[in-house]
């Protein structure tokens, strides 16, 4: 049977109260217990340790988002590939698959940016996506190279880097999406 | 590459007892491991077998393959007891798959948190080369697999924790000196301001005991992996000094106490008759800085790590092969330590 409390769990556990003789009794999920009895039923120290951060994480999930207007359309979101709604992703703190990070990017980067910091992965990257990156990367530092010549009016200079971006998107030959995800 | 069970003899009585790398990956394409129905997982865990079998070539070990559908609860929680995988595996054994290495120290796991988990575990501070070790295996599977990667969040991970390099770096070190301080609290506090965890290795309701502590990092996203790697080695550094001036200065204002204390750890050892979990980590704590003080001999570190594992619960009914009660556990338990004690005379 279903846990009386949250609806979505197999009951495990039997809740027996008695006070001055009467009796009251509640079919729970181990962790709808777990949260109104304070007894521990798992022993192990890392489980409890990895069910603290998740349940921080969801914390910050709940808190970032709770406060803005658009928490109505969240709920709403799902993540087509996998399935996951975003309650899967506030009560675990886990997402579903890569193409969640785009679904959900809205209410991820705050939680990510409080994380982990506001900032960019600067370490390994797959050989696969390497090039793809390299290139863009170059891409992106001329163009605004490009800008900034026009800008403080060094036309020659200008056309120099134009030309390079030129030689760079033609020898290189990508699609809109390049080799990564 | 040293298990670190066996220790390093050069360095053994160094503090920290071992160093480990881990690298999540996911691949491409695929729901995460929750995502996944049983099928699924399955053949994702067939696919990088099939992958990682060419391994052989590279590796002069072969690696042992594992379906934890099809292993006994006991093996699992066996391995849980010796650090190779966690608890969370025990539940989620329909879908898992584990690649050990023979001598231990490498281990990958499929369909944890993450579709891929390699790690590797070795003696002493060695972050470096088992840094190494991982990234070989990883480059190694990056060719035959489209990992799940973005430009800007790094590998993709389940948990957003651990985005970026995907990568879980800790050191495992033995602190009996600044725990009986209280140093230890200060320490906890202040590693998280420079994006580091502490945990104790043994917890039991919420107390610590044990003296053993895993640091690891807590960022993963806009840091390289070298940037962490000597982060944490400059940490461990740093605490293995103040753990080292602790210990110099409680002997040199409590020598008798602390003799006493080790002494004493050590009688109850060699002669109890039952014993449970807590106290026989407890006493092993201060057999174990005898060792690192030099005060006691004829007792290596090797054998004290050895102990450490198989003196819990799962790997006592593991050697004795047969169910047994918690009574039974601890008179087995208390055998065993006098097994691996005796002929200590000091």
């Amino acid at each position: 049977m279903l846990c009386e409390k949250c609806n979505k769990n197999r009951a495990t556990v039997h809740l027996l109260k008695i006070i001055n003789g009467n009796k009251q009794g509640i079919m729970l999920c181990e962790r709808c217990a777990n949260e109104l009895t304070n007894i521990p039923s798992i022993v192990n120290f890392e489980e409890l340790d990895e069910f603290k951060f998740q349940k921080l994480v969801s914390g910050l999930i709940d808190y970032m988002n709770n406060s803005k207007s658009e928490g109505d359309r969240y709920e709403k979101l799902i993540c087509n590939n996998c399935n996951t709604t975003y309650k899967d992703f506030r009560d675990t703190g886990f997402l579903g698959c890569s193409k969640c990070y785009d679904v959900f990017s809205d209410m991820i980067n705050p939680v990510i940016k409080r994380i982990q910091g506001d900032v960019e992965h600067i370490g390994k990257i797959p050989k696969k996506s390497s090039e793809y990156i390299i290139y863009k990367r170059k891409l992106l530092k001329l163009k605004s190279e490009l800008q900034e010549s026009i800008l403080v009016e060094e036309y020659e200079n200008a056309a120099k880097i134009r030309d390079e971006i030129k030689n760079l998107t033609n020898s290189i030959n990508f699609g809109e999406d390049g080799n990564n995800e | 590459m040293n298990n670190w069970i066996l220790g390093n003899p050069q360095n053994a009585k160094d503090i920290v007892l071992s160093s480990k790398i881990k690298l999540m990956r996911n691949i491409a394409g695929i729901s995460f491991p929750g995502k996944l129905d049983e099928n699924c997982s399955k053949d994702v865990v067939y696919k990088i077998e099939n992958y990682m079998d060419k391994q052989s070539s590279i590796y002069n070990e072969s690696f042992k393959l594992m379906h934890l559908w099809d292993c006994d609860n006991l093996i699992i929680n066996t391995y849980m007891e010796r650090q190779l995988i966690s608890s969370k595996m025990l539940k989620e054994k329909q879908k898992i798959g584990l690649m050990i290495k023979e001598d231990e120290t490498v281990i990958v796991t499929i369909n944890d948190e993450d579709h891929i988990g390699i790690q590797c575990t070795s003696a002493g501070l060695s972050l470096k080369e088992t840094f190494e070790e991982v990234n070989k295996i990883e480059e190694f599977l990056e060719e035959k697999v489209d990992l799940a990667f973005d430009e800007r969040l790094g590998y993709l991970t389940t948990s957003p924790a651990n985005l970026g390099t995907g990568m879980k770096a800790s050191i495992m070190m033995h602190l009996p000196a600044l725990t009986l301080n209280k140093e230890i609290n200060s320490l906890f506090k202040g590693l998280t301001q420079v994006g580091m965890n502490i945990k104790s290795v043994f917890k039991e309701e919420d107390a610590n005991f044990g003296n053993i502590y895993i640091i690891s990092n807590q960022v993963s996203l806009g840091i390289s992996e070298e940037e962490i790697i000597n982060n944490l080695e400059a940490v461990a550094c740093e605490v293995m000094l103040q753990e080292k001036n602790c210990r110099n200065q409680l002997m040199k204002n409590y020598e008798y106490e602390m003799k006493d204390k080790i002494f004493r750890a050590l009688g109850t050892a060699q002669n109890s008759i039952m014993i449970d979990l807590r106290e026989s980590i407890e006493l092993m704590s201060y057999i174990r800085l005898g060792v690192e003080l030099d005060i006691l001999d004829k007792i290596s570190i090797s054998n004290l790590n050895k102990l450490m594992i198989e003196v819990q619960p799962y790997n006592l009914r593991l050697k004795n092969n047969k169910a047994l009660s918690e009574k039974e556990i601890s008179i087995e338990r208390s055998l065993l330590i006098k097994q691996y004690l005796k002929n200590i005379e000091n």
